[in-house]
């Protein structure tokens, strides 16, 4: 499972990471009712960094993600994105979701409109483009992640991979500076991984700034700056992805590691 | 496997196997008719059931529908060419109801020279429709027209001058100018308040002055040429009607007479059939007469068997034990009733021959004296009958002998009665053989002899028909010429005074202004002197009451001279009362507006409801629950009688109006509560999709929420709106004419009192072919719409 990507040589020199910061997280915390989600969170992401997050189920991995957007509310601690802090502002929660892309597990594409459609949605209603340069950008995009054929097809057409990498075209299709990836290729067949993976690599080595949730270490090894692990709300573990699974710390990482290695 | 053999065999597959026809009974119409029809015993059971329940409901109703009477004047009409036909006035329908009235149960009283205008809007609405349901198939730009539609139609079915529309349409092209405008400036909150307030000033406030500016404007310049156009009318119009009457008059004298010779044709067929009937009046007394003297046989068979078990007299056995001698009693309290039976129905036998054919053999050589001339056969049936025909003598014998029983009679002499009346009974059932052969033969020969007097008979209810229909035209040119008649009477004296109307409002102006001056300030704003403290003088009642009455007087000039510049000065269609508004239109006008109105407001409601804004969320959930849980008869009787207690005095405000949004408000409510399935049925997905694109909250709802829960409600959408459609009807209890309305007005006619089922089926009919359409369309919606999305 985790060597799905090792065929294909990875170019981690074209990766530079600035010492712009794009995300900043300082001692956020978050409640479901009484139920303590996020406990002191603190994270700084540069510009053209790579972040893979891992932990067991519960661990609130997909959680932490979906505050960097606002899909879900923090209630303490702030929450800077490109400079803007996430409030209850609307202007500013739109502002920073059209600059955040965003791929979920279940690829969340619009069924009732074709895979151009999806892709030109948002930026001719939210970014005003002409709907000529909308669909040629999409387009564009939709040959990058290699199915351009499949343009005028509905999501329910194609299968689970292809629909995957139409949701990172439509989220590139907003021109983001951040992409935020929630367990991309849990829900795929073995044989569609692969080709997920490989779309994430190539826009990794293009410099995009990236936060991924994911069990994928081999990805994580290849690609990531940094490897986060969640436990119970918190960051157990950070470090880079040699020494993290080479010398893990903690002993929650070290049995987690055993468990989804091991095999 | 590998234990079997001993070792594992490796397989490969080196051909791949092609695709094969399925076997015979497994394809095509066997196969189908096996699944479908004859798949077990039960199942070929129910087929067989089913099938016949299908034809012999068809062979009640097809008959009575296809022989039905479709030109008649009247219901007694129908009857008579149905009775000439059937031998019976309810063999077939009398749908010249429907020939005879359709144009009222389709329009009501709207005016039969204006029908092109509700027509013409009807027409229009499909291709005002076309955008919205076939948006895939039609030029985009025709959505304007569909925007537009409404005020053509309401313009076109209510009339008035064409600026009216175009005024109230104005009042929304304002307030999106406003919403545009503001919406730079400020906010969407105020920019949308904003919008609001200026379209209600513009219909307000700002609408009526420009109308009536309008108005005198255009009629100011015709006053002259009008007032000689209706003088001249003045002149001409009574001398058409006079005309009009006259060919009024002959018609009806055509008719009269066509009338006649109907009835002629009538006695004529009724002739050709007299012996049929006096054959009929033979064979049923003497059916009725052998029913009886089976009886009577049965009867003394039953008596022979008690006298037999009991021997004799049943009570007279001296040794019998106690429950013997109840049992007895019993038996022969039966025997005795048995008895009296027998001498009874042999005497009413008796009674049935006599009365009804005392002279049979008169009869029968009658019969044959006509009925011979065609089929000689006839002659030697008849002698025969008047043979056997004397069956009374026998019969009183008979009757004397069973008053000899008793209950010691002995067996033999019940036996002997027995086969006597046996005897009677065959030679009654020979008679009545003979009888019926006879019949037979009259019928089939009257049958041949009918056909041709049936056609003419239909050929002249259809000139008749015709006749009528003529007079009919002429009836209505009368109506209307005399109604314009008098209208340009009433307008002409309108017009003479207004000149002196115009010079005196300014006098009176001044007037109300001086009496009001003269008030105590604290009593200007009064409206009634009512309202006066209690302690008030006479002299302040006085002075109020004379400001009160100036103020009116000036209201009420005013009004008249704005109502004649508005009839003098109207470029446009001739106006339309909402009370002439009837019929089938009606209810489509209802259910039309109903529809489009209910489906925009029903998916805020929808939206409403989902939101989590706590006083929104309550006031769609308040308002659905309630207007959901009272029965629309009831927001009916609110909106006819209620709302005017809450409305300020003197409004008056269309009834139609106040029923099209009862039904609206009560249709949104089911509308809402469907689309809130759609949109609880959708995968919170979809809105966090749209969350991380960072569509806003409208543009999520507009473009990705509400297409896909609209598609997953369709069904039920469709279906509230057929229920809608279909619930029209109700307002024939608030005294709106619509087609069941115009049913009951129709049956008030002395021609047509009596007839239900014509009318019923032919309104059925027409909501059928609507509600039908409407859930086909949304088959086929469902289908393309799940065949594009999967």
């Amino acid at each position: 499972m985790s060597d799905t990507t090792t065929e294909r040589a990875v170019n981690r020199d074209a990766m530079k990471v600035s010492d712009e910061v794009a995300i900043s997280i300082t001692d956020m915390n978050k409640w479901f009712g009484t139920f303590h989600v996020l406990r002191d969170i603190n994270l700084t992401v540069n510009r053209g960094e790579r972040i893979v997050v891992c932990g067991p189920s519960g661990s609130g991995k997909s959680t932490l993600i979906r505050c960097i957007n606002r899909l879900e509310e923090h209630q303490a601690g702030t929450i800077l994105v490109d400079g803007t802090e996430l409030s209850s502002d609307l202007k500013n929660i739109d502002k920073i979701r059209s600059e955040v892309g965003m791929c979920f597990q279940h690829f969340n594409l619009f069924p009732h409109l074709t895979i151009l459609e999806n892709c030109t949605l948002a930026p001719i209603w939210v970014r005003k483009t002409p709907k000529k340069e909308a669909e040629e950008t999409a387009m564009h995009f939709l040959r990058k992640v290699k199915i351009p054929e499949q343009a005028d097809k509905y999501p329910g057409q194609l299968s689970g991979g292809q629909q995957q990498r139409v949701a990172i075209a439509r989220s590139l299709c907003m021109r983001p500076r951040i992409m935020l990836f929630d367990e991309p290729t849990s829900a795929l067949d073995p044989e569609m991984i692969k080709e997920v993976l490989d779309t994430m690599i190539e826009l990794a080595e293009e410099g995009m700034t990236m936060i991924c949730v994911t069990h994928e270490m081999g990805f994580a090894r290849q690609v990531a700056n940094r490897v986060i692990f969640m436990d119970a709300g918190q960051i157990v573990e950070e470090n880079e992805p040699e020494a993290f699974f080479n010398n893990p710390q903690s002993e929650r990482t070290q049995l987690f590691l055993s468990q989804i290695l091991g095999h | 496997m590998s234990e079997v053999h001993g070792q594992t065999v490796s397989y490969v597959r080196d051909k791949m196997i092609d695709e094969q026809v399925p076997p015979v009974a497994e394809a095509g119409a066997i196969k189908w008719l096996r699944t479908n029809l004859f798949s077990g015993w039960l199942n070929i059971l129910l087929t067989v059931i089913s099938l016949y329940v299908v034809y012999l409901a068809l062979s009640l109703v097809l008959p009575w529908a296809f022989g039905g009477v479709w030109n008649a004047g009247s219901l007694t009409e129908c009857r008579e060419v149905l009775f000439s036909f059937y031998k019976s006035s309810h063999g077939g329908a009398c749908w010249a109801v429907i020939e005879d009235r359709w144009l009222q149960i389709m329009f009501g009283f709207y005016p039969p020279e204006l029908y092109w205008r509700p027509i013409l809007a009807f027409a229009l609405f499909f291709i005002a429709l076309a955008p919205v349901l076939f948006a895939d198939k039609v030029p985009g730009q025709l959505i304007w027209f569909s925007l537009a539609y409404p005020f053509i139609a309401t313009w076109l079915i209510w009339g008035g001058a064409f600026w009216a529309p175009i005024l109230a349409a104005m009042g929304f092209v304002v307030g999106v100018l406003v919403l545009k405008v503001l919406g730079k400036i400020t906010g969407p909150i105020v920019a949308n308040l904003g919008a609001v307030v200026a379209a209600l000033l513009w219909w307000g406030a700002i609408m009526g002055p420009i109308n009536d500016g309008l108005n005198k404007m255009v009629g100011g310049g015709r006053l002259e040429s009008r007032i000689a156009t209706l003088q001249e009318e003045a002149d001409r119009l009574p001398r058409e009607v006079a005309e009009m009457e006259a060919i009024s008059a002959d018609k009806a004298a055509g008719i009269a007479e066509a009338v006649a010779v109907k009835n002629d044709m009538l006695q004529a067929m009724a002739e050709i059939r007299i012996e049929e009937f006096a054959v009929e009046a033979q064979l049923e007394p003497k059916e009725i007469a052998l029913r009886r003297l089976v009886g009577a046989e049965e009867s003394l068979e039953n008596l022979a068997a008690i006298l037999n078990e009991w021997d004799g007299d049943p009570t007279a056995a001296s040794d019998a034990s106690e429950t013997d001698v109840s049992k007895a009693q019993v038996a022969s309290d039966r025997a005795s009733g048995l008895i009296q039976d027998v001498s009874d129905l042999l005497a009413e036998s008796i009674g049935d021959i006599e009365n009804d054919t005392v002279e049979p053999s008169v009869v029968a050589a009658e019969m044959v004296a006509s009925a011979a001339a065609e089929d000689p056969s006839i002659l030697t049936d008849a002698d025969a009958l008047v043979a056997k025909a004397t069956l009374i003598d026998p019969l009183t014998a008979l009757q004397e002998r069973s008053e000899g029983i008793t209950t010691q009679s002995s067996l033999d002499d019940i036996g002997a009665l027995r086969v006597d009346i046996m005897v009677v009974i065959a030679s009654l059932d020979a008679d009545i053989a003979t009888l019926s052969g006879i019949q037979d033969k009259i019928i089939a020969s009257n049958v041949e002899d009918l056909v041709e007097p049936q056609a003419a008979l239909l050929s002249q209810m259809a000139d008749l028909a015709a006749l009528r229909d003529e007079a009919t035209v002429v009836a209505q040119d009368t109506f209307r010429v005399s109604t314009a008649q008098s209208n340009g009477r009433t307008f002409l004296s309108s017009l003479m005074t207004l000149p002196d109307q115009e010079a005196s409002v300014p006098e009176l102006r001044d007037q109300t202004i001086a009496l009001r001056d003269a008030l105590p300030r604290s009593q200007r704003g009064l409206i009634a002197v009512s309202q006066l403290p209690d302690d008030a003088s006479s002299d302040e009642q006085a002075a109020l009451s004379g400001y009160l009455d100036a103020q009116s007087t000036e209201l009420s000039i005013q009004a008249s001279i704005a109502d004649t510049y508005a009839e003098l000065g109207r470029v446009g269609l001739r106006p339309i009362d909402s009370r002439d508004i009837g019929g089938f239109m009606l209810a489509l006008i209802i259910g039309i507006a109903g529809i489009v109105l209910s489906l925009p407001l029903g998916i805020l409601l929808a939206l409403g409801r989902q939101s989590h804004l706590f006083i929104v969320n309550k006031i769609c959930v308040t308002f659905i629950e309630v207007i959901r849980g009272v029965p629309l008869i009831v927001w009916l009787f609110t909106g006819s009688l209620l709302l005017n207690y809450f409305l300020p005095p003197g409004t008056n405000f269309d009834l139609l109006l106040r029923v099209i949004i009862m039904v609206t408000l009560f249709a949104a409510a089911y509308i809402a509560e469907v689309i809130r399935g759609g949109l609880a049925a959708l995968a919170t997905g979809q809105y966090e999709g749209a969350d991380s694109l960072g569509l806003s909250y409208w543009q999520s709802m507009q473009l990705i929420v509400l297409p896909q829960a609209m598609k997953i409600s369709i069904p039920g959408i469709v279906n509230t709106f057929i229920g809608l459609f279909k619930d029209t009807v109700l307002v024939v209890f608030i005294g709106l004419s619509d087609p069941i309305g115009f049913s009951n007005l129709i049956r008030a006619d002395t021609d047509w009192n009596g007839i239900y089922w014509e009318l019923f089926v032919f309104i059925g009919a027409l909501f059928f072919i609507f509600c039908f359409a409407m859930g086909r369309y949304s088959l086929h919606l469902e289908k393309k719409l799940q065949r594009e999305h999967r």
